[in-house]
């Protein structure tokens, strides 16, 4: 092997490692699109409001955005079992059609909603409720 | 005059050159679809409720329906209980309207859950006769109360409203049944001389 071809292949595997551990440090393994699970996302903000949903985060966006958006309600006069309920976004006023986004700066944190939890099961089966009959 | 001499240098192929650049073109292209979310919303998993996930909000959202139902016959019952200014026949009158008023309202809220997990209108019906008879089942031999569910929105929705209207009918009743016997003239002011 000459030189310059020796050359050409530690360039290419440097290329290729940097590339793999550039993609592997910003893809969640768990959450792999067409293959992994669902990934719900609670956005707690600095007013202590919480929204869940499908979060995309796009790093240079000064907002994060969520789509199929649920929250909490006071349930306190409801006769269920807990004091809150989940209510999905868009049967307000002004019916938000499409997501939110939400400032950054307003973000106190964000959590994965395990898909076993409470509100994991609840979302899941509003989804299984909106479905047409037929393909339930 | 002599040539200079070879300088060690990494020499690259135009081609190789060419499909270095297309690779990277490629490889960036990825990354943006990645990290805008194109790519995720393309192909995110979509978690939905299992048959039995969904009869166990359903048994829920039966139970809150139920439980709405029990408070307020308790408090009608309790309303006419009580030793009333107004004449019996009245009262009674007024208890058996808003204890029939909450039983058509339960019956409507199992409807409601019936034709939430899907069913046709006559299924729901059925359904729902099904329902009540178990409910007066269970308030008759009092069980544990159960793990608490969260409910799904839609279930949510019918609970909450069951649940506003059944207070409406029961303090509704309770009022008039605690009501004054007749309607005396309230004082007004009488123009003086």
């Amino acid at each position: 092997m000459t030189t310059v071809s020796r050359n050409r292949l530690i360039v290419g595997w440097l290329v290729a490692a940097i590339l793999g551990l550039v993609i592997a440090a910003s893809t969640d393994l768990t959450a792999l699109p067409f293959t992994g699970n669902e990934k719900i996302s609670a956005v707690f903000l600095l007013d202590g409001q919480a929204y869940f949903g499908r979060l995309h985060d796009v790093p240079w966006s000064s907002t994060v955005s969520l789509s199929d958006v649920y929250y909490f309600d006071d349930a306190r006069r409801a006769p269920t079992d807990l004091a809150v309920a989940l209510v999905r976004r868009g049967a307000e006023l002004h019916q938000p059609a499409d997501g939110m986004q939400i400032r950054r700066e307003k973000i106190l944190a964000i959590e994965r909603v395990s898909l076993g939890s409470e509100v994991g099961r609840a979302i899941a089966a509003q989804r299984a409720l909106e479905r047409p009959a037929s393909s339930r | 005059m002599e040539p200079p001499p070879p300088r060690a240098a990494l020499v690259v192929s135009r081609r190789v050159l060419m499909l270095a650049a297309a690779a990277a073109i490629a490889a960036l292209v990825v990354i943006a679809l990645a990290i805008s979310g194109v790519l995720a919303r393309g192909g995110m998993a979509y978690t939905l409720a299992t048959r039995d996930e969904i009869a166990g909000q359903q048994a829920a959202a039966e139970r809150h329906i139920d439980r709405a139902y029990a408070q307020s016959v308790d408090q009608v019952k309790k309303a006419r209980a009580l030793r009333l200014a107004i004449p019996a026949a009245q009262a009674d009158a007024i208890a058996v309207k808003a204890l029939a008023d909450l039983a058509a309202l339960r019956h409507s809220g199992f409807v409601a859950v019936g034709q939430a997990v899907g069913l046709a209108s006559d299924a729901a019906e059925g359904y729902a006769k099904v329902a009540e008879q178990a409910a007066d089942g269970r308030q008759a031999r009092p069980q544990p109360s159960p793990t608490p569910v969260l409910l799904a929105p839609r279930f949510y929705a019918i609970v909450a409203r069951m649940g506003e209207l059944a207070v409406r009918i029961s303090d509704d009743a309770t009022t008039a049944l605690t009501a004054s016997p007749t309607a005396s003239p309230s004082p007004s002011r009488s123009s003086g001389p």
